[in-house]
């Protein structure tokens, strides 16, 4: 470890330490952070800058902007209020529907965009019901990551696996997805139990639902149809992304000005509702994570775990499952994934060699290097739920329920999102091992 | 010229005839434009969005949440009444003292800067004594660029040029500095005859003026006091940054931040009072560029200008001038320069051979008019156009937010031919200076 290295650590660990306690605003935190690493001379400026993902800043503001102008059209409180009614204003019903499209979603669609388009809807409908919205709100963070890892699509950290593993999108669904909707149906279980007591709904504001009428809820019909049609084009641009080269955070952006175009809507209204201060947050959460990957912490920490566990493939594959599973809780987990990469690919001749397999690259891939990614891509987006900063979509649903006045705080998060990680994490490692490595 | 090239210039013209002529939003234009760059493949994304100049949108993020928190302490409307007594009410006094004071501090800090300090106390100033407000704000951002050209700090290509040529602090001093206080000089008076007419303060106003007490002004003296604090170390962080690498985008983001929590302002509003729709112009404006100068299209430009007076140094200079002035009137003058340099020192060899100079002599003779020559054009060119430089986009949001309109049109109005102006003088000092 060298001094560079340890100093930008503990700077890191000093701006969360501040970030988890709530001492300062996270978003001056964040950047003064960053300042002190630079004022330090511990990693170049220019260096940083181009650690800012610009496509996931596009994409949270493109998918803000979008929103934004969909509300005022009431779309989402009579979506709201059609749930409602459709599921008789049963309580549980309604949360347990709401996580399930939820993880569906972002199975296919990014998670931030996923949350970002079934908040409103969630905070309407505790509102009509008397619910309490925030621990819906943070479960919807919680199960958009589960749904995430899926399919390689569905969260950053598989794009990246995908692209510079050579492993298909078939691959993915086929070994990823079973132990995603184990893991999905046992937190839905776990948390129809937790919820029993507190989803009940009182004659009250059943009485009241009853006499809502969701048409009335329209309050612009012609704006609804015009930005409903920019809304397809953006999720067909979505789906076809890969197809057709564009990354997502593009097709957010140019979608969310086309719409406001053919809305005719102001468009210096809409652009000051995006949470600009979220953005400002991930600017500098980037550059101070990328002020760590700059110095080779994770490639340090990396050839840390493997050493540790070097000779057994069984041990390896669930040090990589748990450690970057807790890294990812602690830190974004895409310069982590970047990091553990090669550090895979570097470690698989030596199990080929060892068990005998260097002649056949197939074997090789299917007995050691793919049960390896598989169990780094469950860690990285399953980890993503440990803590309220660990996966982008955890910091906007927060930053979401805080706008509309319910305070999430970086504990009442954790409080759910820790034990459901560490159950997801027991999941996938029986998982793992029963499907790639029992003998 | 590929057909890439073609289709991004046809893409960008398409994308600024929308912005020279309002028929849409400007924001809208320019990210319509960059995602048609990118559907249409004419540039990798990844390449694109590398060209967003982050340091650029710090640094006007930063002094906008700086000047919205000290807006609050009341200390611009201090500042406008003390100049307004100072000057007592001599509205040809005020404004060419704003213009000077403009010049003279964008020649040390950037741009944009000057310009978003110095625009709050303008438009009050120009409220108090009922006088037009948009042409003291054009000229405003005029003379930023105009005394931004002066030094190696006053402006990004000068930046450049320093950097990658090795040209001293002292260096750019000498030979810009003159002709710069020259055009500063002379605009001075075109602006005094230009409003002439316009500068006179009523009687009214005057008498306000008298009645007016400036201490009443400010609104909170304390956090005047920690805001002022604060101030004084984003300043210096901007003069001793350079020396630490530390650039001013980062130094004016952690200095309002810093300011935020010091003044205990919330932090949320002051960054929702940030003219983001301005930052988004930028990001689109950087990618169309961007997609301009991936496809070669200054390198290709450049070159085409060169060898129409290979052979004739006198006239390569000017040629230089010219070219790099109308070209940033049009675009971002940053490309511009990126792609200007290396074309000039493949032809600093031919020309000291032609002339049978040492290495020594040919710096001196040869590599010095070129590169002072581009300075020049690529700073002052920037007047021509609302978008040709960073300080009046800048000041024509700040204008349309105080609502005032400042376009397109109004700013070219004043900016062509004042910039006109600025490079026959240029011209002139270029020939009797250096041949």
């Amino acid at each position: 470890m060298t001094f560079e290295m340890a100093a930008v650590t503990a700077i890191f660990l000093a701006t969360y330490f501040v970030i988890a306690t709530e001492l300062l605003d996270k978003t001056a935190a964040a950047m003064l952070g960053v300042g002190l690493v630079l004022a330090l001379r511990l990693s170049p400026y220019d260096a940083l800058l181009a650690k800012v993902d610009l496509n996931v800043v596009f994409l949270l503001v493109g998918m803000m902007i979008v929103v934004n102008i969909m509300s005022h059209t009431g779309l989402f409180e009579w979506g709201a209020v059609t749930i409602a009614r459709g599921a008789k204003g049963n309580g549980l019903a309604i949360v347990l529907l709401l996580l399930f499209v939820t993880m569906f979603l972002s199975a296919f669609l990014d998670n931030v965009t996923t949350i970002i388009l079934i908040a409103p809807i969630t905070i309407l409908v505790t509102q009509i019901l008397d619910m309490p919205p925030v621990p819906v709100l943070a479960l919807e963070a919680i199960c958009s990551n589960v749904g995430g890892a899926a399919t390689m699509i569905g969260d950053p950290p598989n794009i990246l696996i995908g692209s510079r593993a050579g492993l298909s999108f078939n691959s993915f669904i086929i070994n990823l997805g079973p132990v995603v909707l184990i893991v999905a149906l046992v937190f839905l279980v776990v948390i129809a139990v937790m919820f029993r007591k507190s989803a009940n709904v009182s004659d009250n504001a059943k009485r009241r639902l009853a006499a809502t009428k969701p048409e009335k809820a329209i309050v612009e019909p012609l704006m609804l149809r015009r930005s409903l049609l920019v809304f397809a084009i953006i999720l067909a641009g979505f789906f076809f992304s890969y197809v057709i080269h564009m990354e997502p955070g593009i097709v957010a952006l140019c979608g969310a000005f086309l719409m406001a175009s053919v809305c005719r809507i102001e468009l210096h209204e809409v652009v000051e509702k995006v949470e600009w201060n979220t953005i400002l947050f991930f600017v500098g959460l980037f550059m101070l994570i990328g002020a760590l990957e700059h110095n080779g912490l994770f490639q340090w920490l990396g050839g840390m775990m493997l050493s540790a566990t070097n000779g057994h493939l069984a041990v390896t594959a669930l040090a990589i499952l748990w450690c970057s599973a807790i890294m990812s809780a602690i830190v974004d987990n895409i310069p982590l994934v970047m990091a553990m990469i090669p550090l895979i690919k570097s470690v698989v001749p030596v199990f080929a060699a060892k068990m005998g397999l260097d002649g056949s690259p197939e074997a090789v891939m299917a007995v050691i290097e793919a049960p390896l990614f598989w169990a780094l891509a469950l860690g990285a987006c399953l980890g993503g739920n440990g803590t309220l900063i660990g996966a982008s979509a955890n910091v906007v649903v927060s930053q979401i329920a805080n706008r509309n006045k319910f305070k999430m705080t970086f504990w009442q998060f954790t409080r759910y999102g820790f034990p459901l990680m560490v159950l997801s994490l027991v999941i996938s490692s029986a998982y793992l091992y029963l499907r790639y490595f029992r003998v | 010229m590929t057909y890439h090239l073609i289709a991004s210039i046809v893409v960008f013209l398409i994308a600024y005839f929308f912005i020279a002529t309002e028929k849409i939003d400007k924001t809208i234009a320019s990210i319509l434009g960059a995602g048609a760059v990118v559907i249409l493949h004419l540039a990798p994304y990844d390449e694109l969005l590398a060209k967003i100049d982050i340091n650029v949108i710090f640094l006007l993020v930063g002094m906008m949440i700086i000047v919205h928190i000290m807006a609050q302490t009341g200390m611009f409307e201090w500042l406008a009444i003390m100049i307004v007594r100072k000057a007592k009410g001599n509205g040809m006094a005020i404004i060419l003292a704003l213009l000077t004071i403009t010049a003279f501090l964008s020649a040390f800090l950037d741009n944009v800067t000057t310009v978003i300090l110095i625009a709050p106390i303008t438009i009050l100033v120009a409220q108090i004594l009922e006088l037009p407000a948009v042409p003291i704000l054009i000229m405003e951002a005029i003379f930023s660029n105009i005394g931004g050209a002066g030094t190696l700090i006053g402006d990004p290509p000068n930046i450049l040029i320093g950097s990658s040529t090795g040209l001293s602090f002292n260096a750019f001093i000498f030979n810009l500095g003159p002709v710069c206080a020259v055009i500063t000089i002379v605009s001075l008076v075109v602006v005094a005859l230009l409003m002439w007419k316009a500068s006179k303060v009523t009687a009214v106003a005057k008498a306000r003026v008298a009645k007016a007490k400036p201490e009443k002004a400010i609104l909170d003296p304390v956090m005047l006091k920690k805001s002022l604090i604060v101030f004084g170390l984003v300043m210096f962080g901007f003069f001793t940054g350079r020396l630490f690498d530390i650039q001013p985008g980062m130094v004016a983001v952690a200095g309002a931040f810093i300011m935020a929590l010091v003044c205990r302002f919330p932090l949320v509003k002051a960054i929702e009072k940030v003219e983001w729709d301005t930052i988004i112009f930028f990001v689109g404006l950087f990618m169309l560029i961007g997609a301009l100068e991936i496809n070669g299209l200054f390198g290709y430009l450049g070159n085409m200008v060169l060898s129409l007076t290979h052979g004739n140094l006198m006239m390569t200079v000017m040629v230089v001038l010219w070219f790099s002035a109308i070209t940033s009137m049009i675009v971002n003058n940053i490309p511009l320069i990126i792609a200007l340099i290396p074309l000039i020192n493949t032809m600093i060899p031919v020309f000291s051979q032609q002339l049978g100079l040492s290495p020594e002599a040919a710096r001196v003779t040869v590599a010095e008019p070129l590169f002072w020559a581009m300075a020049l054009g690529a700073c002052l060119g920037g007047n021509g156009t609302l978008i040709g430089a960073s300080a009046n986009v800048v000041i024509g949001q700040i204008a349309t937010r105080n609502k005032y309109k400042l376009g397109f049109l109004e700013f070219t109005k004043y900016g062509a031919p004042m910039t006109l102006l600025s490079l026959v003088i240029c011209t002139a000092y270029m020939y009797f200076r250096y041949f």
